[in-house]
């Protein structure tokens, strides 16, 4: 009994002067666990890379799987750094301005990065490969501008041209959703259909209706619904659009493979080297739980 | 992650689907009357996790959005009733239509067929028959000791027999607003939908309908170059979108090898 408690005794004697030997390594100890501040960030940091590439790479899979989607648009993701925060070095010793008055401060030492988030994904209209189909219902635009499609949600726009006919014989797309002319639907009933540069659309030899060619001011407002279309906000301001109408064609998707498999490798690395980051300081923190903080070893 | 391997797997299965598409064409390079199809795409849903033109402080908007493409779908196959090349058989019964229209057929189970393959013949009755039996509707029957049996580009059908010619028949043609929308049933033939529109009966060579010719077939639209091609995009395509999917595989081997 008296035994045992002088071994006790002596332990926590042992640890006492273990203490105050180590007393910094202690207070580093305790910074990281009581805020998560010091050590966790990083790990915080190396997280949001790594979701970040994730989404790239969401966004790189879609565009592929759309390689031949005729008018689609490529996605690219834009990224941006997470909220900065200001560091400053506490306890500096004051500064003596004179015999009686000290200035303490707070040294700046710089901004200190948390990590990346995506932004925004925007959408590349730029123009993809034309295709030439012989199909007289398959059109393209060449420059800018979209076709107005009528669907039960409202007007909708798209690039891709594969159009066809519904049972009245009217031009629509696949879907059945009909393709707006100046006058409203198209009806293309007859042999012979010969679609001009504008947009007009001859049915053997006669005139039947212009086919709307619609662009937007401001085209980030346009949002993707899938299908092919895109939905404009109701007030977004309009434009005639400039681009021609080729029949016989079709636009291919703008995506560019060898540039996607490039991305794909820049993400799968990036993600990568963010993994290492979060592998790293989790090895920091085993030394410091692990190692520093044993007692008897 | 799971998104970018799910996109992935819905473009390799398009791909697949054209590739299906285009084979079909390729099998029926040489059949008469047939008319290729095209597989059509679009692409799928996306997941809007930050909705463009939303405020984000006082007068000032999100310019973009964040929306996540979910892959692709495959929404239809096209049919391209474009005119076939034409092959000189000789043959009477061979005809092809050299225009818009169909041939009406009546099949085994009473109703009624449409197709642009022409090479018909005559059963043990005189009946002009399809390849595949189907009686031509209206029927025309042909006398058995008829020497010469001429089909006029109208389609007025006349035998002669004994050195006397006569008028045996009309061939009539059927044509749709919207042919694209035929259901193709096999052996040729396509049946009416709600997407083809009602049928329009009339005579070949009067309103838009399309002549007849006669000892001449119709052969398949399909060209074989661009067939080639479209088999070499999609294999590209399809090898792009399986490259995807290992990425996203080792991207998630890298997350389950941080935790040691």
């Amino acid at each position: 009994m008296f035994k045992s408690c002088n071994f006790k005794t002596f332990a926590t004697f042992k640890s006492l002067f273990f203490l105050s030997n180590n007393i910094k390594v202690i207070t580093f100890i305790l910074l990281f666990i009581s805020g998560r501040k010091i050590m966790i960030r990083g790990l915080y940091t190396g997280a949001t890379g790594m979701m970040m590439e994730m989404v790239r790479h969401d966004i790189i899979a879609n565009n592929l799987a759309n390689v031949n989607t005729a008018g689609y648009k490529r996605d690219v993701a834009v990224h941006k750094d997470f909220s900065k925060m200001f560091l400053e070095r506490l306890n500096e010793p004051p500064i003596q301005i004179s015999d009686r008055f000290q200035l303490f401060r707070e040294t700046p030492v710089g901004n200190l990065g948390t990590g990346v988030v995506t932004d925004a994904i925007a959408v590349d209209f730029s123009s993809g490969g034309f295709q030439k189909t012989d199909n007289p219902l398959d059109l393209a635009i060449n420059g800018n501008g979209f076709f107005a499609i009528e669907t039960e949600k409202g007007i909708r726009y798209t690039r891709n041209g594969n159009f066809t006919l519904n049972s009245d014989g009217e031009l629509s797309t696949p879907d059945g959703f009909r393709v707006l002319g100046q006058n409203g639907p198209i009806r293309v009933a007859g042999n012979n259909v010969d679609i001009g540069e504008d947009g007009v659309v001859n049915v053997d030899g006669k005139v039947v209706e212009q086919i709307q060619i619609i662009d937007f001011e401001d085209r980030r407002v346009l949002r993707k619904t899938g299908e092919n279309l895109f939905a404009a906000p109701y007030d977004a301001p309009v434009l005639a659009g400039s681009g021609k109408v080729l029949q016989g064609g079709l636009e291919k998707a703008n995506v560019d493979l060898a540039g996607e498999m490039v991305k794909m490798i820049t993400a799968l690395r990036a993600y990568e080297i963010n993994q290492k980051a979060v592998q790293s300081q989790d090895s920091m923190l085993d030394q410091a739980i692990n190692q520093v903080g044993k007692t008897n070893a | 992650m799971i998104r970018a391997l799910w996109s992935s797997a819905a473009g390799m299965k398009a791909q697949q689907m054209n590739l299906d598409i285009t084979s079909n064409n390729l099998a029926n390079v040489n059949t008469t009357g047939y008319k290729k199809a095209r597989a059509e795409f679009q692409d799928l849903h996306y997941q809007t996790l930050k909705q463009a033109g939303s405020p984000v402080a006082t007068g000032i908007n999100m310019p973009e959005g964040l929306q996540i493409g979910m892959g692709v779908q495959t929404v239809s196959t096209n049919r391209f009733f474009s005119q076939g090349d034409f092959q000189h058989t000789e043959n009477p019964f061979d005809l092809v239509i050299q225009g818009t229209g169909f041939f009406r057929v009546r099949l085994p189970d009473g109703s009624d067929g449409y197709t642009r393959d022409g090479s018909f013949t005559v059963d043990a009755t005189g009946q002009i028959v399809t390849s595949d039996g189907y009686v031509l509707d209206p029927g025309i029957t042909v006398s058995q000791d008829a020497t010469n049996v001429t089909i006029a580009t109208d389609g007025k059908v006349s035998q002669t027999v004994n050195n006397i010619t006569e008028e045996v028949g009309q061939i009539n043609l059927y044509k749709f607003i919207n042919p694209a929308g035929l259901d193709a049933i096999g052996r040729n033939i396509f049946k009416e939908t709600l997407a083809s529109g009602p049928v329009v009966n009339g005579t070949p060579g009067l309103n838009g309908f399309g002549q007849i010719g006669q000892g001449i077939l119709e052969m398949s639209n399909v060209k074989v170059a661009d067939e080639m091609v479209n088999m070499i995009v999609s294999l590209r395509a399809y090898e792009a979108n399986s490259k995807a999917i290992q990425t996203a595989d080792e991207m998630l081997q890298i997350a389950n090898a941080t935790r040691r």
